[in-house]
C-alpha cells in the first residue's frame, strides 16, 4: 500500500447558532494516497466544503468547532495544531482552489501583490526573484502575457483566467496536497474542460496529491483514482473509481448514476433522487438516506449502519449486511469495521 | 477622467446654484422682507425709505436676476448691521471653523478607524462591547449638551481650560472633543460594519489559506477594501459634521462661520446668511468632489480605465 | 410499511394554522425580549409615550408656575425633585411637559416627512423618466447641504413655534425618505414577481397599489423609527439655538438654552434635560436598530 498523505478519522464538526448545535459532519472517515487524485462526491449541502475547510482549519472559529476525530496530514495532527503552526502549512504544503474565481481574488490589490503573498511568507524570496517565480508560474499555468497580468487587476481578467491565476496561488509553494473545491462549477462549459486539463497536466508533472470535491460524476471518472461518496455529513461509499462506476453498492451512489443523461439513450426521462438532503438538525436515528432510498426497510429507521468493508469497497448501508444479502448484489460477505 | 471632472465641477455649480434660490424666496415669500432687514422698532419712513434703496418694491423676477448677477460677481450686499462687505465677513470667519472641523475629522478618524477595526475582527469581545457602546450612546448625544458638560467639568469646575474662545490650541481642545464625539460614533459604526461585510469575503478566505497572517490580513488586505465605503460615507457624513461644527461654535463662542451665522440669523442681517449658505454649499460640494476623487483612487475598479 | 417509515417521511411538525396572527405578535415579542437592547429601547419608548399621554396630570408642581424665592433651588429641596430653574419653576414638572413636546415633535414630523418622502420616492421609483430626474437632482441638492443648517436657516426665517419647528424638520428630513423608498421601488420593479405580473397584463396601477406599496411597508417602518431620534435631537438643537419651541413653554432644548447661563453655579439646570433628551434618543434607536436587524436582516450591521 502507498503512503498516506491525509487521514481523516471519525471527524465531527459542529456549528453552533446561538443555543442551537449541528453536526454538518457526523463521523467522517477517508484518506488520500501520496501522489493519488481523490475525488469527493456528493449533492451541495453534505458537507464536502466544510471538510476541506476543516483540513484547511478555515472553520469560522467562533461558531463551529471539531467535536471529535482527527485529521492526520503526514502523521501530524492538524486539529492540535496553533493558528500559528497552521499558518506555516497553509498555502506551503496545503492549498486551497476554490470555487468562485469571480470573488475569491481581492479586487484592490493586482496579480502580483496577491501572488507574491505566499512567497514572501513561506519561501522568505525577494521582490525580485518572487516576481520572476510568479511569472514563470502564470505561464505554467497557461497565461498568456504573464508578464503584463502580473501588474494588472482581478477585474481586467476573465473568469477562466482568474481561475488559472487561483491555481498558480495554490501552486507556487509547490505544496504536498491541493484541496480544489469544485474549481470548474462557476465556469464556461469550455473552460471548465480547459481547467480539468490544466490540473491534470500540472499533477503529472509533480507528485503532488489533489483532493477535488465536485458534484459531476463525469468530472470524477475523468480526473480521479479512487472516489469518496458523502451524504449528509457522513461518507457513505467508497471505492476505487472504476469499481465503483462498474458496481455502486449503496442505492445513494447508484441515485447519482441513474440521475446522469446518458448521451446514447435520449429519449428516457430523467432520473432524479426524490426528496432533498435533510438537514443536520433533522437527521434523528437510523440511516440518513432512509427517507429517499428506495429500497429502505425497518432497519433503516431504527439503526444507523455501519461501514461494510468489502474488500477495499467501503458503503455504509444495511443491504450490504449479510441477511439481507440476497437483497443486495450477491457480494462478497460484508465485514463491519465500526 | 476629465469628463467626470467636469460633470462634478457642473453639478457644484448647481448646488450652489439651487441653494441660493432657494434660501433667497425663503427669506422674500416670508413675509416683507422690509420688515425683515431692519429692527422691529424702525419708524415707518426708514421702512418706505429700505424700501426704496433695497428695491423691494420692483417685481420678484427682477429682485432675483439682480440678486444672481451680484451673486455671481461674488456681491451678496453688505452687513445691515456694520455695512461691511458680507461676503468678505463670511470668508474672513473660514480659516477659524477649517481650524475646528479638520481637527474634529482627524481626531475622530484617528479614533473611529482602529477601534472599527478591532471591534469588527474580535466580534463580540470586550473590544466590540465597547465599540457597541460608543457608537450607540455617541449618536444619542446631542453635541450642544456635550459641549456645555464639558464647560461645565474642564472650565467651571476643574477650572483648566477656558468656557470659549478662539486663538490658541487650548481653546481648540473642548470643542475639538464636542464635535468629535459624534463623528467617532458614527466612522465607528461604517468601519465596523464594512469591516464586518469585508471579512466575510471570499477573497480574505483566499488570502488566510495562502498562510497570510491575521495582522497583516486586517490592516493590509481587508482594511484597504473597506476603505472603499469608508471614504463614501465618511463624505457623506461631512454635512454633519459640518452642521455640528456651527452648534459647536456657538456652544464655545469660537469665531466661525457658524457662529457668524447664527448672529445673522439673530439679527436678521440676511446678506450674510445669503454669503454663508453660498460658502456652506460650496465647501461641502468642494468636499464631496474630492472623496469622490479619492474613492476613485482606491477603487481600481474605477481608476483603470 | 410500518408507521415509523410513515413518520420519516413527514417529519415536520403539523403547522398549526388557526391563531397565526396571534402566535406572530407573540413571536415579534419573544424575539424582542431575547435581545437586551431592543427589550430597553422598547420600555423607554413606553415610557415616553406615557409621560407624554399623561405628563399634566402627574407633574408633581405647576410648570409654568414661577416664584423668584425659590429660584435656582437644587435638586431634592422643598419638594423640588430636580430643582428649579431660574425662575424658580420646578425642572422636573418642565421635563415631564417637555417630553410631550419632543414626542410629537419627533412622531408628527416623521409622519409628515416620511408621507411626503414616500409619494415622491414611488413617483420617482415607478415612474422613472424626467420626473424622476428632477425629482432626485432637488433631492441631491437637498442633501449637499448640511441637514441641521437646513433646519436652522428655514426656522430662523420662518420663525419659532411648535407647528413651524415640524414644519422645518419636515422640510429638511424628507429627502431620506424620498431617496430610500425610491430605491426600494426601483429594486422591487426588478423582481421576478413584479414581471410575471407585467407580463400576464395586471394594470400598472394594481401593480403599483397591491404588490409595491405593501413591500415598502417594512423598510419605511425601520427608517422612520430610526429617524425619530434624529428629529428630537434636531428638534432640542435648533431649541438650543433659541429659535424652534420659543419660552415660555417647556422644551427640553430651551431649557438647556436657558439654563446654559447659570452653568457655573447651578449644574442641574444643563444637567437633566440633556439626560432626558439622550434616554429619548438611546430608547428610540436601540429600537429602531432592533426592527432593523430583526425585519430585515441583510442590513444588520449598519
Amino acid at each position: 500500500m502507498s503512503e498516506k498523505i491525509l487521514e481523516i478519522n471519525d471527524l465531527r464538526v459542529q456549528f453552533k447558532n446561538g443555543k442551537e448545535k449541528i453536526q454538518p459532519i457526523r463521523g467522517v472517515n477517508f484518506h488520500i494516497n501520496k501522489g493519488e487524485t481523490l475525488g469527493i462526491v456528493g449533492e451541495s449541502g453534505c458537507g464536502k466544503s466544510v471538510t476541506s475547510l476543516a483540513i484547511m482549519g478555515l472553520l469560522p472559529d467562533k461558531t463551529s468547532e471539531i467535536a471529535s476525530g482527527n485529521i492526520l496530514f503526514n502523521n501530524q495532527n492538524l486539529s492540535k495544531l496553533t493558528e500559528k503552526q497552521f499558518r506555516k502549512l497553509r498555502g506551503n504544503d496545503i492549498s486551497m482552489i476554490f470555487q468562485e474565481p469571480m470573488t475569491s481574488l481581492n479586487p484592490v490589490f493586482t496579480i502580483g501583490d496577491q501572488l507574491k503573498e505566499p512567497l514572501k511568507r513561506h519561501k522568505k524570496m525577494s521582490k525580485s526573484q518572487a516576481r520572476k517565480e510568479i511569472i514563470s508560474m502564470l505561464q505554467q499555468v497557461g497565461l498568456p502575457r504573464a508578464e503584463q497580468i502580473i501588474d494588472e487587476y482581478p477585474h481586467q481578467l476573465s473568469g477562466g483566467m482568474r481561475q488559472r491565476v487561483m491555481i498558480s496561488l495554490a501552486l507556487l509553494c509547490k505544496p504536498q496536497l491541493i484541496i480544489a473545491d469544485e474549481p470548474t462549477t462557476a465556469l464556461d462549459v469550455t473552460i471548465q474542460a480547459q481547467i480539468l486539463d490544466l490540473l491534470k497536466k500540472l499533477k503529472g508533472e509533480s507528485d503532488m496529491s489533489l483532493m477535488l470535491i465536485t458534484h459531476d460524476l463525469g468530472v470524477v471518472a475523468e480526473m480521479c483514482n479512487r472516489v469518496v461518496v458523502m451524504y449528509a455529513g457522513e461518507v457513505v461509499e467508497e471505492a476505487e473509481v472504476n469499481e465503483l462506476f462498474d458496481s455502486p453498492k449503496h442505492p445513494y451512489t447508484k441515485g447519482l448514476m441513474q440521475s446522469l443523461p446518458s448521451n446514447n439513450d435520449r429519449k428516457s426521462k430523467l432520473y432524479s433522487i426524490k426528496g432533498q438532503v435533510p438537514r443536520p438538525s433533522e437527521i434523528t436515528v437510523g440511516c440518513a438516506f432512509a427517507n429517499r432510498c428506495p429500497h429502505v426497510f425497518d432497519r433503516c429507521l431504527n439503526e444507523t449502519p455501519p461501514s461494510f468493508n468489502l474488500g477495499n469497497h467501503i458503503s455504509k448501508c444495511w443491504l450490504q449486511d449479510s441477511p439481507y444479502k440476497e437483497v443486495s448484489h450477491n457480494e462478497t460477505k460484508g465485514t463491519a469495521i465500526r | 477622467m476629465l469628463d467626470f471632472i467636469i460633470k462634478r465641477l457642473l453639478q457644484v455649480i448647481l448646488v450652489v446654484f439651487l441653494a441660493l434660490t432657494a434660501v433667497f424666496f425663503l427669506i422674500r415669500l416670508s413675509g416683507d422682507p422690509t420688515a425683515l432687514f431692519l429692527p422691529p422698532d424702525a419708524p415707518r419712513e426708514q421702512i418706505e425709505e429700505y424700501r426704496e434703496l433695497l428695491g423691494f418694491n420692483r417685481p420678484m423676477h427682477e429682485q432675483y436676476t439682480d440678486f444672481m448677477a451680484n451673486a455671481v460677481q461674488g456681491d451678496f450686499g453688505q452687513s445691515l448691521r456694520s455695512q461691511e462687505d458680507a461676503l468678505q465677513l463670511v470668508i474672513d470667519r473660514l480659516p477659524a471653523t477649517f481650524q475646528l472641523a479638520i481637527t474634529a475629522l482627524i481626531l475622530s478618524l484617528v479614533i473611529a478607524i482602529p477601534l472599527g477595526v478591532l471591534s469588527a475582527y474580535k466580534r463580540n469581545s470586550i473590544f466590540d462591547r465597547i465599540g457597541v457602546g460608543i457608537t450607540v450612546l455617541g449618536q444619542a448625544v446631542p453635541n450642544f449638551w456635550l459641549g456645555l458638560i464639558l464647560i461645565f467639568f474642564f472650565a467651571a469646575q476643574l477650572k483648566i481650560l477656558p468656557t470659549g474662545g478662539g486663538g490658541t490650541w487650548v481653546h481648540l481642545i473642548l470643542p475639538t472633543i464636542t464635535l468629535a464625539t459624534y463623528s467617532i460614533a458614527r466612522f465607528t459604526r461604517f468601519t465596523r460594519s464594512s469591516m464586518l461585510d469585508i471579512l466575510r469575503k471570499d477573497y480574505i478566505r483566499t488570502a488566510k489559506a495562502s498562510g497570510v497572517p491575521t495582522i497583516p490580513l486586517v490592516s493590509r488586505y481587508a482594511l484597504k477594501n473597506s476603505l472603499i465605503p469608508i471614504i463614501t460615507l465618511v463624505a457623506l457624513d461631512l454635512g454633519t459634521l459640518l452642521g455640528g461644527a456651527v452648534i459647536t461654535e456657538v456652544v464655545f463662542a469660537w469665531p466661525g462661520i457658524g457662529r457668524l451665522l447664527m448672529q445673522s440669523l439673530m439679527n436678521r442681517d440676511f446678506p450674510i446668511v445669503l454669503a454663508a449658505v453660498f460658502i456652506i454649499a460650496l465647501i461641502y460640494a468642494i468636499i464631496n468632489f474630492i472623496a469622490d476623487i479619492l474613492y476613485a483612487y482606491v477603487n481600481p475598479q474605477i481608476r483603470v480605465k | 410499511m410500518s408507521a415509523n417509515l410513515e413518520k420519516a417521511l413527514h417529519n415536520k411538525p403539523a403547522v398549526e394554522v388557526k391563531n397565526k396572527k396571534e402566535s406572530r405578535v407573540y413571536n415579534y415579542f419573544a424575539n424582542l425580549f431575547r435581545s437586551w437592547t431592543g427589550t430597553l429601547g422598547f420600555i423607554i419608548i413606553i415610557g415616553l409615550l406615557f409621560i407624554s399621554i399623561f405628563g399634566p396630570w402627574i407633574t408633581p408642581h405647576d410648570p409654568l408656575y414661577a416664584d423668584f424665592s425659590k429660584k435656582l433651588l437644587p435638586p431634592m429641596t422643598d419638594g423640588h425633585l430636580l430643582g428649579t430653574d431660574q425662575l424658580g419653576r420646578d425642572i422636573l414638572s418642565r421635563m415631564i411637559v417637555g417630553a410631550r413636546v419632543s414626542v410629537i415633535i419627533g412622531v408628527l414630523t416623521v409622519v409628515i416627512a416620511g408621507t411626503f418622502g414616500t409619494i415622491v420616492g414611488i413617483i420617482s421609483g415607478y415612474f422613472r423618466g424626467w420626473i424622476d430626474v428632477v425629482l432626485m437632482r432637488i433631492v441631491d441638492v437637498q442633501l449637499s447641504f448640511p441637514f441641521i443648517l437646513l433646519v436652522l436657516v428655514i426656522n430662523a426665517i420662518i420663525g419659532g413655534g411648535l407647528r413651524n419647528i415640524i414644519i422645518s424638520l419636515a422640510i429638511g428630513g424628507w429627502v431620506i425618505f424620498a431617496r430610500m423608498i425610491r430605491s426600494e421601488v426601483l429594486a422591487l420593479r426588478e423582481k421576478e414577481f413584479i414581471t410575471a405580473c407585467v407580463a400576464t397584463g395586471v394594470s400598472r396601477f394594481e401593480i403599483l397599489f397591491r404588490h409595491i406599496l405593501p413591500n415598502l411597508f417594512t423598510p419605511l417602518i425601520i427608517l422612520a423609527s430610526l429617524q425619530i431620534g434624529t428629529f428630537i435631537i434636531a428638534e432640542a438643537s435648533v431649541s438650543f439655538l433659541g429659535f424652534g419651541v420659543q419660552p415660555p413653554e417647556p422644551a427640553w432644548g430651551n431649557m438647556l438654552n436657558e439654563g446654559k447661563d447659570y452653568i457655573f453655579s447651578s449644574w442641574w439646570l444643563i444637567t437633566f434635560p440633556g439626560i432626558a433628551i439622550i434616554i429619548a434618543a438611546l430608547g428610540v434607536n436601540l429600537f429602531g436598530d432592533w426592527l432593523r436587524d430583526t425585519l430585515d436582516p441583510e442590513l444588520k450591521g449598519d
